[in-house]
């Protein structure tokens, strides 16, 4: 009897899964990602009976194959970890799809007990399941649960460990000797390649060869690649190729769906004969729901609806929160100011790492309630149907219906909006759609685009604005399709997705989303804004400059702005100045583009010191001082607001792109942003002057 | 005939998929394979997604999935739920009993032959002890 044993939970998405996981581990678990992808990764441990357990959820999948990350990550952790049980969670009012699955659970050849979940809800809706007939059918145990309610785990964790305890060789090896029998046809072919796989003997040990003669037939990638380790791979290979082409062309149709559909009719057979259904159990509520929030005519409306509260009621509730936020760290920036003597390591402290700090922290409170009301939505069930609504539109740019969701938040932030591409199954999808999230006009550009609008669009700056902000969403689907057919080229991710029941959400649930998002956003984000908070300070003061008796008679607002030329940062946007000088713009606008890295709002507070206005805060003086500037004219104005929109975003957002995708995209991204940001600047000023435009 | 050539509230029977690779695999791992029937619930706008019922799962599959599905109608919907041009959401009075777990268990419309019950062996039956919690 082993001490310690670990616990697999696996199944379909939207079963209740997580609900099990909750109920067993309780409080006590952790996230993180599978290895080489950013595949959510929980595990808890817990003791029951004096055992401890270490409980993995595997993330929810509908099958086991090689196509999407998910898939590639359950079944890589029950062949390389070998669990010592495995909790196949199932909905019991609709138990095809998800017995489908545990076929494909057994023949990985783990041990494998069922949870019928949900069993209150099938009952209620009138389906009966001969519990008994289908654990022989199967030949798996079964045990009734109600996660929600923590009903039946005790049974469940009895009997899995139970099943835990009684394997053995013997039992394992009988085990793979009743699975599911295929047909005479490909069995003949899976008794071959078993034949031909039994040759090499760490073959043998390592690896369940009904399973991988099947996923052979199926002409799974993996499992094709795992053959280079096989002393006769070369034959095997061949032999596979050949019986998958035999039985596409005995079947005629591809091997892949022969495989499941032979599944399949199993299934439905187990299912005749072990479930009866009540007639008549129509979902009229969820129906009738569907039918105004799925119409198409008033779907998007509805959603444009919904998202636009989203943002107001989250601005309305963030303000208090972020204004306190404001307020602890300025109380203790000031405690730190009186503490520490005046000097460089206070102006590091306070300005540095505090005002870092303070700068992550501010936006806290935003995140919190942003994803609060995102968890909602999305527990509700209804960011499906978004995707239904939006999918046509979307696909035209190679886009999903389910990147509409991120590209709006990324009006609001393009931190979550980033996060919140996990939702997309597709890899390819998910990359495009965070590369183009940049595009959408976060919340801190606002205060930018407002100031130049005000100084030189004074007639109609609302109108100039929204024309930045359009420009801000072609430009993200065309870059989506730019994307999509170069780099991340290659055939559309299948759409085919699940609308899942609407379902009230539950506090446990949202509190679980709503902690990890805000934690991982401390610890990525937070971390590297620290760090580039400090380096920007540092660029703004070092080298200082000399203190000489002259300089003490000029204002502090003078003494400012020529300390700022005087460092490092000042010094860069002399460097850069021959590069921004073809887009109109002189060396003052390169600084306060690269400080704008630490966060884009701070752009209005250089070129406040730029412009020597002690008050940068005051922005009625600075555009004052902009409009007298004779460089400024309203084209160039325009030019700079492009120029904002487009060059890479904040240091919070590329330690997202990078915690998210990797350094490979992180510098795509950066690259496409800072080429494409020059081009397009470049294009408009120089056509702008041509046609002598607001000049 | 394919899906995609199927209005609200039609109902129909699984014959084959004409895709391979990842899309028809998974149209056939969410239940799409041969002789399982389903309703399609709504199209949407402009050849936009369907929202289908198959097997009891509610699914929506993009309008050029649903082209790569052979099927063969089981029973068109009443004229009046159907919109003259274009897949539409069906509206109107005489509204079918479309409900998703309806097309399980409905009576088989006239001129279908009724599903033969398949047979089923067991898997496993030596494993099979006493560990089932009624």
């Amino acid at each position: 009897m082993k001490e310690r044993l670990i616990v697999a939970i696996a199944g379909n998405p939207n079963c209740g899964k997580t609900t099990i996981f909750n109920a067993i581990t309780g409080a006590h678990h952790k996230v993180g990602n599978y290895p080489g992808v950013t595949v959510e990764k929980r595990e808890g441990h817990c003791r029951f009976r004096d055992r401890q357990l270490l409980v993995v959820d595997l993330p929810g999948t509908y099958s086991l194959t090689a196509y999407s990350p998910d898939e590639v990550a359950a079944r890589d952790f029950l062949l390389n970890e070998k669990p010592d049980v495995v909790i196949d969670v199932m909905d019991s009012s609709n138990l095809e799809r998800h017995l489908y699955l545990c076929l494909q659970f057994k023949e990985l050849g783990v041990p494998v007990i069922g949870a019928l979940n949900m069993a209150d809800e099938a009952e209620a809706a009138g389906v009966q399941i001969d519990a008994a007939q289908l654990s022989r059918l199967m030949g798996i145990p079964l045990v009734r649960t109600v996660g929600s309610q923590d009903r039946g785990i005790e049974d469940l964790l009895q009997a899995a460990l139970a099943l835990a305890d009684a394997v053995s060789p013997a039992s394992l090896a009988e085990a793979s000797r009743h699975q599911l029998n295929y047909g005479s046809e490909l069995e003949e072919r899976l008794a071959g390649l078993v034949a031909l796989l039994q040759a090499d003997t760490v073959f043998l040990a390592r690896y369940p060869l009904r399973w991988l003669a099947i996923k052979l037939l199926e002409k799974d990638v993996d499992a094709y690649a795992r053959l280079a380790d096989h002393l006769q791979g070369a034959a095997v290979r061949r032999l596979a190729e050949e019986s998958a082409h035999w039985l596409e062309q005995h079947f005629g149709r591809d091997a892949e769906i022969v495989v499941s559909e032979q599944r399949y009719a199993f299934v439905h057979g187990a299912v005749q004969e072990t479930v009866t259904r009540r007639l008549v159990t129509r979902q009229t509520l969820t129906e009738n729901i569907d039918k105004v929030l799925m119409n198409r005519l008033l779907g998007l409306p509805f959603f444009l609806l919904v998202m636009w509260g989203v943002f107001k009621l989250t601005f309305a509730l963030g303000e208090a929160p972020v204004g306190w936020m404001d307020s602890l760290f300025g109380v203790l920036g000031g405690l730190a100011g009186r503490l520490l003597p005046e000097g460089l390591l206070r102006s590091l402290v306070v300005d540095g790492i505090i005002g870092g700090i303070g700068g992550v922290f501010s936006f806290v409170p935003l995140i919190i309630i942003l994803f609060f009301l995102l968890s909602i939505l999305e527990d509700t069930g209804y960011m499906a149907r978004v995707a239904f609504i939006t999918d046509k539109f979307l696909h035209i740019f190679g886009l999903h219906g389910q990147s509409f969701l991120p590209m709006i938040l990324g009006f609001g932030c393009s931190v979550p909006a980033i996060m919140a591409t996990r939702t997309l199954r597709g890899t390819r999808d998910r990359i495009v759609t965070a590369l183009v999230v940049p595009f959408m006009s976060c919340g801190a550009k606002l205060p930018i685009y407002v100031l130049l609008a005000g100084a030189f669009f004074p007639a109609n700056p609302a109108a100039a604005v929204m024309a930045i902000y359009g420009s801000g969403v072609a430009l993200a689907f065309l870059s989506a399709l730019l994307f999509k057919s170069t780099l991340l080229r290659g055939e559309a991710t299948p759409f085919v997705m699940e609308l899942p029941p609407y379902r009230s959400p539950t506090w446990r649930g949202l509190f679980w989303h709503v902690g990890e998002k805000t934690l991982t956003y401390i610890k990525k984000a937070g971390t590297v804004i620290l760090l580039a908070s400090v380096l920007i300070w540092a660029a703004t003061n070092f080298p200082a400059l000399p203190q000489t008796a002259q300089l003490k008679t000029l204002p502090p607002a003078e003494q400012a702005r020529l300390s700022l030329e005087y460092s490092l940062a000042g010094r860069f946007g002399r460097v850069i100045e021959p590069l921004v000088r073809p887009l109109g713009f002189d060396w003052r606008i390169g600084v306060a583009a690269v400080t704008g890295f630490a966060a884009k709002e701070i752009v209005v507070s250089t070129l406040g010191v730029m412009y020597a206005q002690a008050n940068s805060d005051d922005s009625g003086s600075l555009m004052g001082a902009l409009r007298a500037d004779p460089l400024f004219s309203p084209l160039v104005a325009f030019c700079l607001m492009l120029f904002m929109l487009i060059i890479p975003p904040c240091f919070a957002t590329l330690a997202t792109i990078r915690a998210e995708l990797g350094w490979k995209w992180l510098g795509v991204s950066v690259a496409y942003l800072l080429i494409l940001g020059w081009l397009v600047t470049f294009a408009v000023y120089n056509v702008g002057r041509l046609l002598a435009w607001g000049l | 005939m394919m899906l995609s050539e199927l209005r609200a509230f039609d109902r129909f029977k699984v014959v084959s998929i004409h895709t391979g690779r990842e899309t028809g695999r998974r149209l056939a791992d969410m239940g799409f394979t041969n002789g399982s029937e389903g309703t399609v619930m709504r199209c949407g706008f402009l050849h936009g997604p369907l929202h289908v019922c198959v097997g009891g799962y509610q699914l929506l599959v993009r309008y050029s999935e649903a082209a790569a599905v052979e099927i063969e109608v089981l029973e068109y919907a009443p004229h009046g739920s159907r919109r003259a041009l274009g897949g539409g959401q069906g509206r109107g009075k005489g509204r079918p009993a479309a409900a998703c777990h309806v097309c399980e268990d409905a009576p088989a419309p006239a001129g279908t032959r009724p599903r033969a019950r398949p047979r089923v062996t067991c898997l496993d039956p030596d494993e099979v002890t006493g560990d089932v919690q009624p």
